[in-house]
């Protein structure tokens, strides 16, 4: 036996004692010197193509088609391309470019171009639309300048009958609410429709288009990186938006106005109408960017200058309410047409500019010890004029100055350490730090056309005539973690967790929390093939110096108490313990197929909330799974399941919360429980019916979602100043329809490759969906005071025929 | 023949030495190199598409010397791998796909390197910009390696173009893909903005792997007009959109968590109209119709929600 012989023996046995994966690789060994050397490099496939073609769309799909532009029905034409090139791998040559575009024949189009020389330079460019269609049925008493359909104060708002804004309950007839006799409330907003109001009513399409063009460049200098980008944004269109003009809407003044309980001044009864907001944005932004890499050190300095600018500043709408005549001191009384030439004035997003400076540095003490620092800090302002407070010529509401001159200092600190100090245990610890500091000034504005000129510390800013305080807001987190994990085995490791965090805001009704989580996991091979994890998480969060109504109180400048139910927290910044498990199982007994499981449940309680979000809990639960039946064929499916829940309570005070002596009304306590169920389906199929010839896909996904509301009622009570009830009453309430979504979606999908390069791509799409939401369906001018959009919920039914050719070279 | 004998016992041995934990054994002698750059591998692997396409890419530049076949070829990325070249059955140094097997490990295949190992190869060169952070974050303390999502065999790598992006992220994300479908969603399936628009899935300082340092910043990228800051400012929407929006999809209009009334009365009960329950008798055409049952509840007349820069706007009504 030669020498190769007996090594190819002994190599053959030794591959015996290595895993039994290997030996499926070993079947085939074979000396390598045996083949000539490779002298030229293997003949690439053309790499460039051109797709074109076009498509039918039976129907119109509000939905399915809101972000390609294609929401109408009708033939749109199909193009995609990709061209490309650069020196050939061996001939030391990095020239390249590449110029790529798709959906060309849609709104949603997008291109980019790339050239340059690896290693040295390199430019990109590129644009990107993306259109968003809203709705194709709109109304509004206005247009988009704001000018009525109707003449001023022609349309008539109802009144409360007697005027009372909220009578005494007398009679005690249950079901409650739903009895009319009983219930001057309900003749609120009954008022009687116009019968010419519907026809006079714009008709627009609701769309926005996004365009966005952004340029790269790139220099390579030693170790160091230079990378400049400008990206402009531009956005225009029209989106749904509403106003309201007088004051709450549906509410007719009697009172003297004392307190805000009261009603309003007299005669004063407001309206609301949507309109279509014109938009016309110009985003800004450009980066410069100098990276540092070595083996050791890396470093990234950045600088960013981003300008938003909106080209309209207010929206301003001629007043179609009669809300009533002026009187002598500018306010307006009694009932009668409204003075033409009344405007209410919409401040739209106002212009504003950012800058922030990275420093982001990273350093390998040593291969197995890193540390990493990261540091942004950051200006935002805004300085835009102020919109008029009123387009009442007679009113002339005090103001501290006439615009904001906004200034937000950032600051955003992280330092981390990882290392692993001995074979298999992971360390890492980290503190962070994350502060907005605005510093932009605190003044008492006139919220109101009655407004005086002075504080007024007993009122209410917004009903009373009195002044309102501007607050800005201010926070500072910190977060500190240590996470230790451990490999016990090669395939099973422990990880440990700690993240203890404060937060402090000012003008806050919280204005100190802090919060400890806790978070083990173990990632583990179950057995032969199987790999699982789980883990668990616990936060404990404590709101601990919570002050209700501090906010409003500062906001009045001690004003009026926010009649906040006790205990009633704001949930985002309230006492909450939050427990969360995760769990995942991968199963792949062969490489042809792939299963895996996933399992999330979170929930949050609120312990100190006696009203307010009191609970809510997160579920996900489904399979995937990925499996090649035969080398033409493949398949994937996924099923998820998931449901989130809100549980929440207040109590309902109908005349304020005792602080009234003289009021008369009810508390009622209630509760809201909110689920959400949501199914999630996809099947996919991908079979190469003939090698290199014909491939058909096909793909199938579903969705439905379901909204529950469940509404509870307590016994009415009665306390504080209430004297006139004498019994207690049960509040019947009428359950809420679910909100429902469903989709269905099918597609099949065919390439022929007919000649070489050549290949002919044949598509039918089938998209189906429905949404059902009781808020929407709301016909305009049901009631005049309140003129609705009209809008109705999207139901789409489509079918899809596309056809197009890919053509290589 | 004893002598064929004892060698094939004498390779057995040292053949399960090598399974033994890295503790136990005597300092291992680097692998060697090949040696003859890309050529020696295309002796074998130029008719596999799989592997040739990698010529097509940025990975397979000689002239650059940053590029692995400016380097030392496949073996910047697939380690020395001598004894691979000597016979086939031995692996690379360093596989990319596969079951593991240590101590060496491959790309791909039947024998995958441990995912540190895999990553530390990528690390060789792409440690700075966007991967400074990535020792300690989620995907690298999960055991993900960087080619469980990259796929550098291929002209053009699916995770880099917008239309396939996400179609990765969901093979472990699957929460955030039944999110896409539904009624109110980001235009993720769409390729119009993706996974890689709002995350740095190769670490970050800030929550949740978010490119920028916080949410309210990522968001405000596409969404300049919200940033303000503004004369009225709504408290939980200046700390975190969070607070009322979730980013990947809702049943709810406008990716809102909970619909208006009822979102709303989580944080505002003021005596009045704040408190009111409503409830079915509140809808449209019902007896005891209510505007803030319909259209957009609250935000109808408080459509400044985010906050307004109006004097008249304190309580988002202009």
């Amino acid at each position: 036996m030669t020498i190769v012989r007996s090594l190819k023996a002994i190599l053959a046995a030794s591959v015996c004692l290595l895993p039994l994966q290997a030996l499926a690789q070993s079947s085939d060994s074979f000396d390598v010197g045996d083949k000539p050397a490779v002298t030229t490099a293997p003949p690439a496939p053309p790499q460039n193509w051109v797709t074109f073609g076009g498509q039918y769309q039976s129907g119109r799909s509000d939905y399915l088609n809101r972000f390609t532009g294609a929401a109408a029905p009708g033939f749109y034409g199909l193009g995609d391309f990709h061209l490309g090139g650069r020196d050939a791998w061996d001939s030391g040559g990095t020239q390249y470019w590449s110029l790529d575009g798709k959906d060309m024949g849609f709104d949603s189009r997008s291109f980019t171009g790339k050239v340059g020389q690896q290693g040295t330079w390199g430019l990109s460019f590129s644009y990107d639309g993306i259109p968003y269609e809203a709705s194709d049925n709109f109304h509004s008493v206005w247009n988009s300048s704001g000018a009525s359909a109707v003449p001023p104060g022609s349309i008539a708002l109802n009144n409360y009958a007697g005027g009372v804004k909220y009578p005494a309950i007398t009679t005690v007839t249950p079901p409650f609410l739903t009895n009319p006799a009983s219930l001057p409330i309900a003749a609120i907003f009954f008022p009687a429709p116009s019968g010419t109001l519907a026809g006079s009513l714009f008709d627009s399409n609701l769309s926005l288009q996004r365009d966005i063009f952004t340029g790269t460049g790139k220099y390579q200098w030693g170790d160091w990186t230079i990378t400049g980008t400008i990206r402009h944004e531009h956005k225009s269109g029209y989106q749904a938006n509403s106003l309201e003009i007088g004051g709450t809407v549906g509410l007719t003044g009697t009172g003297s106005g004392a307190s805000r309980n009261n009603p309003p001044a007299a005669g004063l009864t407001s309206g609301l109408g949507y309109f279509a907001q014109p938009i016309d944005y110009d985003t800004d932004r450009y980066d410069l960017n100098a990276a540092y890499g070595n083996e050791r050190l890396q470093i990234q300095i950045g600088y960013m200058f981003s300008n938003f600018k909106d080209n309209l500043t207010e929206f301003n709408a001629q007043n179609p309410f009669a809300l009533g005549a002026l009187n002598a001191g500018g306010s307006f009384t009694g009932a009668g047409a409204t003075p033409a030439g009344i405007t209410a004035p919409y401040s739209l997003p106002p212009s504003n500019t950012a800058h922030q400076v990275k420093v982001l540095f990273g350093y390998n003490v040593n291969p197995t010890t890193r540390v990493n620092a990261n540091f942004a800090y950051g200006l935002q302002m805004q300085n835009a004029s102020y919109v008029g407070g009123t387009g009442d010529p007679a009113a002339n509401p005090y103001e501290p100055r006439s615009s904001f001159n906004g200034l937000v200092e950032t600051f955003f600190g992280n330092v981390a350490l990882v290392t692993q100090p001995m074979p298999k245990l992971d360390l890492r610890f980290s503190y962070t730090i994350d502060e907005r500091d605005n510093q932009s000034p605190s003044n008492a504005y006139a919220v109101d056309t009655r407004s005086g000129g002075a504080l007024n510390a007993g009122g209410d800013c917004g009903f009373t005539g009195g002044l309102c305080v501007n607050l800005p807001f201010s926070f500072e987190h910190q977060t500190l973690t240590a996470e230790a994990g451990y490999r016990i085995l090669p395939q099973t490791k422990v990880t440990l967790n700690d993240t203890f965090e404060t937060t402090y805001r000012n003008y806050a009704d919280a204005s100190f929390v802090t919060s400890n989580t806790i978070t083990a996991k173990v990632r583990t091979q179950l057995g032969d093939d199987v790999f699982g994890s789980l883990s668990y998480s616990h936060q404990d969060r404590n709101a601990n110096n919570y002050a209700n109504g501090n906010t409003w109180s500062l906001m009045t400048n001690g004003g009026v108490n926010p009649d906040t139910p006790t205990a009633f927290l704001m949930y985002f910044e309230a006492s909450r313990k939050h427990d969360e498990v995760k769990a995942t199982v991968d199963y792949s007994p062969t490489h042809a197929l792939s299963t895996t499981w996933m399992f999330k449940y979170s929930n949050d309680v609120y312990p100190q909330s006696q009203n307010g979000l009191r609970n809510n809990f997160n579920f996900a639960t489904g399979p995937d799974v990925s499996w090649d039946i035969s080398p033409s064929l493949t398949a994937h499916g996924f099923y998820t399941f998931q449901q989130v829940y809100y549980e929440q309570s207040s109590l309902y005070s109908s005349a304020g919360n005792g602080t009234c002596a003289t009021c008369t009304g009810y508390y009622v306590p209630w509760t809201a429980k909110t689920t959400d169920n949501v199914h999630t389906l996809g099947v996919t199929l991908d079979w190469q019916a003939i090698a290199d010839v014909l491939k058909i896909s096909f793909n199938y996904n579903f969705s439905y979602g379901d909204t529950g509301y469940a509404l509870g009622d307590g016994m009415a009570v009665i306390g504080g100043g209430l004297t006139s009830q004498s019994t207690a009453a049960a509040l019947t309430l009428q359950n809420l329809p679910d909100v429902t979504s469903m989709l269905n979606m099918i597609s099949i999908r065919g390439e022929y490759t007919f000649r070489p390069n050549w290949t002919m791509i044949f598509g039918y799409a089938f998209e189906r969906f429905s949404y059902k939401d009781f808020m929407n369906d709301v016909s305009p001018t049901q009631y005049a005071n309140a003129i609705m959009p009209g809008t109705l919920n999207p139901n789409d039914s489509v079918h899809v025929f596309g056809l197009g050719m890919r053509v290589r070279f | 023949m004893r002598f064929i004998l004892n060698v094939t016992l004498l390779m057995g041995l040292l053949s399960f030495a090598g399974l033994q934990p890295a503790a136990a054994q005597a300092p291992a002698t680097p692998p060697a190199a090949a040696g003859g750059g890309p050529a020696t591998c295309l002796k074998c692997h130029d008719t596999n598409a799989k592997v040739v396409q990698i010529l097509q890419t940025p990975h397979a530049v000689k002239g650059d010397p940053h590029s692995p076949f400016g380097q030392e070829g496949c073996e910047t990325c697939h380690g020395p791998s001598a004894a691979h070249v000597a016979s086939r059955s031995n692996p690379p140094d360093v596989t990319f796909n596969g079951p593991e097997v240590p101590p060496a490990a491959v790309f791909k295949g039947g024998l995958v390197s441990s995912p540190a190992t895999r990553t530390k190869q990528c690390l060789q060169c792409h440690e700075a910009g966007l991967r400074m952070n990535w020792k300690g974050s989620q995907h690298q303390t999960n055991d993900v390696a960087c080619n469980d999502c990259h796929t550098i065999h291929i002209a053009k790598d699916p995770i880099l173009v917008k239309f396939t992006q996400p179609q990765k992220c969901f093979t472990c994300h699957a929460e955030q893909r039944a999110d896409s479908f539904k009624y109110s969603h980001h235009p993720i399936r769409e390729g119009k903005v993706v996974c890689a628009d709002c995350h740095n899935p190769h670490g970050s300082p800030g929550p949740k792997l978010l490119k920028e340092f916080t949410v309210n910043e990522t968001c405000y990228n596409c969404h300049a007009e919200k940033r303000g800051p503004l004369l009225w400012e709504h408290e939980p929407v200046r700390e975190n959109c969070l607070n009322c929006h979730t980013p990947h999809g809702s049943t709810q209009a406008r990716l809102l968590i909970q619909r208006p009334p009822y979102l709303c009365q989580e944080c505002h009960a003021n005596g009045g109209h704040q408190s009111q329950i409503l409830a079915g008798q509140n809808l449209a055409g019902q007896l005891a119709a209510n505007v803030r049952m319909m259209a957009r509840g609250c935000v109808n007349c408080h459509s400044q929600v985010h906050g307004s820069n109006s004097p008249n706007g304190a309580f988002f009504t202009r």
